[in-house]
């Protein structure tokens, strides 16, 4: 007789084969055409709310591995949340404005004003960054990422931008902006401000020269050095790469705790720091001797001559100057340098600023009036030279601040900007109070930015640019105030930029509101620095739309650098709007290197980028190599990384796809309830369970990492490589409706719904696909679903208890050792060829001795005899925290039955059935075997 | 005109069954938790299950295009039960009864499909550890419609055959 149809062997049409890169993009199809994510959002309607809220990338070019990271983390962390039972929106958002833009635009078009004005050359930005989104929009969605795509947030929707200019009005109104004229980095090329972010460091030739100073009051000088009388010939010596901001000298700073010498020379005396006397005459080519010393201190206020003005230049005291290089006394323009300006504050309050934004200087300035400053350094060396000023010329290498985009050097210049003020209105203090509201992950974060705002000068909030928001101002010409009705126009310039986007404000008429005031104020055309733009989604996202909560946020999540970017203007705006943070949660990822843990670039050929492994591999393999790797430092990727990836991939795929092989013909009414389940699988339902709880803390607190490791393992581990191989004889052999078949497939229904579950965060799709092909699912996707319930630890009285099984697995250890030999010399082909005596002591038989007749089946043997005797020499003995247990196999001279393969004396023994055994007939035409433990 | 639709007065039977089939349905939602079975008789249990396929869940893992699929079988086998009721003489009750009833199950169960993309089932019969496919009030319309629409073919084809050979 034939028993094949006897025999229920596991059936599925779950592709073995993930073939990802064909089938996602069908299940994409499916997740539109029923519009998933809404359908999920309905479905959470009632639940709490969980807000991730999206940091939004630029959109210039297509995204590279390091934005499929963060998307893929936020979506991890969404997808858990939705799991965890809260209703977790995602809007993904994109940053628009800027200078990048604004190049890719001028590349094609020209600048501003070429061939296109202002208002279309804006256009065309607009038109060029809704390109872009498109196509990172499609990148993104590729990666399996939910949200709301069809309606991002973009900084460049007329809401977001009416929002921007709310947010400014409220912080205006709030104290924290103030009009300010500083030093800030300046490029000629852009003629704009740049920001510390858009600037390179290269190196430059410049002039180096040392400059006389004549000093005004004799006496006052002999008078610090503590000497009698008057020194009328001194002069002070600073050194300095750029001459042409000697027309802005306004002080000379020393440092308090130097000392300085006086040192008598052929052209009268001269004041340097005493360290660097020796190197001075060298280069001036003098000889001297030192008259006197004294310190920085003293000498505040020895005036001096400006080299060639007919004006003073204060001797003032500052913690910038050292004695490393020059002279040891530091040349004050104020208006060129962010330190000149700081010293020479605490001064005076005038700032002298003679060089226009187009690199001349200003036509009334004497001397050199209307010059470009790049032409004036021989000029005005030549002056010094003929006023007897010069003390020594010559040139110098350095590394000096450039343009990033025009690779031109730039300088310091101080241009009226508006500023938030840290200090005006206690910002810096309410937003390091806020830091500690605030939970950082890893929790280094917090240190980073205290830090970071805690020494950090005033936001200069103003750029002078054509693709970005306006600060929508009248100023009074002459003092440069707002106007007094500041606030209320604002607001309704708001509400027209709502309507029309940015260039409501560009094309405004200043008499529609100033009426006869026209002359008096003038409209400010400067822009929003883009930080500003992105820092207040928070205010024009979160609190704009209807169905993302309320402010605070429960986490941020981007990479390790937005300290000092986006999480730093979030917090700053949050502040001085609301005086508290937007978020609750800050979480940071580090950032993606090769396998070496070098950056990756196109040069060095390392390159992975997200688009070409969704065509090899998939998203799913990218999204587990997400999950498995620590974010918290560098994340290393390379083809081989993935590939590795991939095998686990496979791993946890071909798990689910004998779970549900087995499950064929199952369905949810033939679950057995848990207290008549056999207890073996009442034990992996109890594994299951401690497992669930790990997955859940794990994702609770962001450890991703743990939970691959983890899921990974009781694939391989528990299921693989035990009580999926214990169950073949159950499954295959036993009657279809028996209650011990049954129970096992009670089991695997049950794990395979947690499991699915586990890891719909990380490999979205597969777990859609495993789901399709569950015996029953309430809802079409896990995502619809919370952690799942039907898990339970084992009860207290439990028969397999902890102990028990901890023997039975150093049996079963045993065993597997005893069997090795035998295999490997041929004696046997599998377990089921063998038998094994199992010796142990008294106390452990009479534990096993319940389940002693089916332990074979644990063991996967023919025949498991427990034994008190003393095991024979030879035996495989596995000791375990002082308890031993040896196994003695030998190959099974019984028959061999046709049907379940085991070697037993019955088989033959029904006449009707001559080659199985008698348990086999019971299963084909008995009332079917019955199973008490395994 | 009338008369032509006199016997579509038999639809008041599906409504009715429509009503009853998802009244039915509806208490099953409110009080059963999923794939739990709650113990009614013994043989019998409410257990709660969604069918995204047809019978024996055909097709059930089929991504998204399964419920169009059934949804255009099932209306266009509703629309031909209908025309086969137009035809059939009010009075002919033994025909017009089972017709109306798959009428019913054909609907009950597609506005399950149409608005949630599955069918709802909660009838869970079985003897010992072997189990009926868990079942509906439309199921059972349908079922029963089937069974005596054969069961009336074979009986009239034996009268018919009768006739013929001239038997009273």
């Amino acid at each position: 007789m034939d028993y094949k149809n006897t025999i229920s062997l596991p059936v599925t049409d779950f592709p073995m084969k993930a073939d990802l890169p064909q089938r996602e993009p069908n299940r994409l199809a499916e997740w539109a055409a029923s519009d998933r994510y809404h359908a999920i959002q309905k479905h959470a309607a009632d639940r709490p709310m969980f807000v991730l809220h999206d940091g939004p990338p630029y959109a210039n070019g297509d995204i590279h591995i390091g934005h499929a990271v963060n998307k893929i983390l936020k979506d991890i962390v969404v997808k858990s949340r939705l799991l965890a039972g809260f209703r977790a929106p995602y809007v993904p958002g994109w940053d628009c404005h800027g200078l990048p833009i604004e190049v890719a635009v001028e590349k094609k078009h020209g600048k501003v004003g070429q061939k296109l004005d202002a208002r279309a050359f804006r256009a065309e930005c607009r038109r060029y960054a809704a390109e872009q989104i498109d196509r990172q929009r499609e990148d993104f969605k590729r990666l399996g990422v939910l949200g709301e795509w069809e309606n991002p947030y973009r900084t460049m929707d007329y809401a977001y931008e009416a929002g921007i200019v709310r947010s400014l009005a409220r912080i205006v109104d709030r104290g924290h902006v103030v009009r300010g004229f500083k030093p800030v980095h300046w490029c000629f090329d852009c003629q704009s401000a740049l920001a510390e972010a858009e600037i390179e460091y290269g190196n430059k030739r410049d002039p180096a020269i040392d400059v006389a100073f004549k000093f005004i009051d004799g006496k006052k000088l002999a008078g610090a050095f503590g000497l009698e009388g008057s020194i009328d010939d001194a002069s002070l010596a600073i050194w300095t790469t750029t001459p042409w901001t000697l027309p802005a000298n306004q002080a000379v700073a020393v440092g308090a705790e130097l000392v300085y010498a006086l040192v008598k020379t052929a052209r009268g005396h001269l004041l340097l720091a005493e360290s660097l006397v020796e190197s001075c005459l060298l280069r001036f080519g003098m000889s001297g001797e030192i008259v006197a010393t004294t310190t920085g201190a003293r000498l505040e206020r020895c005036d001096v001559q400006h080299p060639f003005y007919d004006r003073v230049s204060l001797l003032i005291l500052s913690d910038h100057v050292s004695a490393a290089d020059g002279t040891g006394l530091v040349h004050c323009a104020p208006a060129y340098g962010v330190e000149d300006f700081h010293a020479v504050k605490r001064y005076s309050s005038e700032v002298l600023n003679p060089v226009g934004g187009d690199s001349r200087y200003a036509a009334d300035l004497p001397l050199f009036g209307g010059q470009r400053i790049k032409d004036a350094n021989p000029h005005i060396i030549a002056l010094l030279q003929e006023r007897g000023a010069l003390l020594s010329s010559t040139e110098f290498d350095h590394s000096v601040a450039h343009c990033w985009r025009h690779k031109t050097p730039t300088i310091f210049r101080a241009t009226p900007q508006w500023f938030i003020s840290m200090d005006a209105a206690s910002l810096r203090k309410d937003a390091l109070s806020a830091i500690d509201t605030v939970r950082w992950i890893p929790d280094w974060g917090r240190e980073r930015i205290y830090g970071m705002i805690e020494n950090r000068p005033d936001w200069c909030i103003s750029r002078q640019r054509t693709w970005g928001v306006p600060i929508p101002l009248f100023v009074d010409r002459e003092r440069q105030l707002p106007h007094p009705r500041t606030g209320e126009w604002m607001l309704a310039v708001a509400d027209k930029i709502e309507q029309g986007g940015i260039d409501a404000w560009f094309d405004l008429d200043a008499n529609d509101w100033l009426g006869a005031d026209v002359d008096r104020y003038e409209k400010v055309t400067d822009t929003l620095d883009v930080w500003f733009e992105s820092g207040v989604s928070h205010s024009a996202v979160v609190c704009s739309r209807d169905n993302l909560g309320e402010l605070p946020v429960d986490i941020y999540l981007e990479g390790s650098d937005q300290h000092r970017g986006w999480f730093h203007s979030a917090l700053l705006t949050g502040v001085a709007m609301y005086g508290a943070a937007p978020y609750r949660q800050v979480l940071t990822h580090g950032f993606t290197v090769d396998a070496q843990g070098k950056k990756m670039s196109k040069s060095a050929g390392n390159v992975v980028a997200p688009q070409q492994v969704m065509k090899s591999l998939g998203a799913d393999v990218l999204r587990l190599w997400v999950a498995a790797t620590d974010y918290r430092a560098e994340m290393s990727v390379s083809d081989e990384i993935l590939k590795r990836v991939s095998e686990s991939y496979r791993r946890i795929r071909n798990t689910c796809r004998y779970l549900l092989a087995n499950l064929n013909g199952f369905e949810p009414q033939n679950a057995v309830a848990l207290d008549q389940m056999l207890p073996l699988d009442r034990y992996l339902i109890g594994q299951a369970h401690a497992l669930q709880q790990k997955v859940i803390a794990a994702y609770d607190s962001y450890q991703f990492h743990q939970i691959y490791q983890d899921v990974h393992a009781f694939c391989a581990i528990e299921l693989g490589a035990f009580y999926l191989d214990v169950l073949k004889d159950r499954m295959y052999t036993l009657q279809r409706d028996s209650l011990a078949r049954r129970s096992g497939q009670t089991a695997m229904w049950h794990v395979l719904e947690a499991l699915t579950r586990w890891i719909a965060p990380i490999l979205s799709f597969t777990a859609d696909e495993i789901w399709s092909y569950m015996p029953a699912r309430e809802h079409p996707s896990p995502l619809f679903h919370t952690w799942y319930e039907q898990l339970a630890p084992v009860p207290s009285d439990f028969g397999l208890n902890a102990a028990t099984m901890a023997l039975l697995m150093q049996i079963r250890e045993a065993t597997q050792l005893a069997l090795e030999p035998l295999r490997r010399d041929k004696a046997i082909g599998s377990g089921l060829d063998a038998e094994v005596d199992v010796h142990l002591s008294a106390l452990q038989a009479d534990a096993l001795r319940p389940m002693a007749n089916e332990l074979k089946f644990l063991l996967i043997v023919s025949r498991a005899t427990i034994t008190t005797e003393t095991a024979p020499a030879g035996a495989t003995v596995v000791e375990r925290e002082g308890i031993s247990v040896a196994v003695a196999p030998r190959v099974s001279v019984a028959a061999k039955c046709v049907r379940c393969w085991h070697h037993v004396d019955d088989v033959g023994t029904h006449p009707d059935h001559p080659e199985i055994c008698g348990r086999c007939v019971e299963n084909v035409v008995g009332e079917g075997e019955v199973r008490a433990w395994f | 005109m009338t008369a032509r639709l006199a016997s579509y007065a038999w639809l008041w039977l599906s409504a009715v069954m429509i009503a009853l089939d998802q009244w039915t349905k509806a208490i099953a939602v409110e009080h059963l938790i999923y794939a739990q079975p709650v113990p009614v008789l013994p043989g019998l249990n409410w257990t709660l299950i969604h069918n995204y396929g047809g019978a024996f869940s055909f097709l059930s893992h089929q991504p998204g295009w399964q419920k169009w699929f059934f949804l255009i079988v099932a209306s266009a086998v509703t629309l031909g039960l209908m025309e086969w009721l137009r035809r059939t003489p009010r009075s002919n009750w033994i025909l017009c009864l089972p017709l109306s009833l798959l009428i019913g199950g054909a609907i009950g169960n597609l506005i399950d499909r149409a608005s949630l993309g599955y069918v709802i089932d909660f009838v869970d019969v079985y003897y010992q550890t072997h189990h009926w496919p868990v079942f509906n009030v439309a199921d059972s319309c349908v079922t029963v419609g089937i069974v005596w629409l054969i069961c009336y073919e074979i009986f009239s084809k034996e009268a018919r055959t009768e006739r013929q050979n001239g038997k009273p």
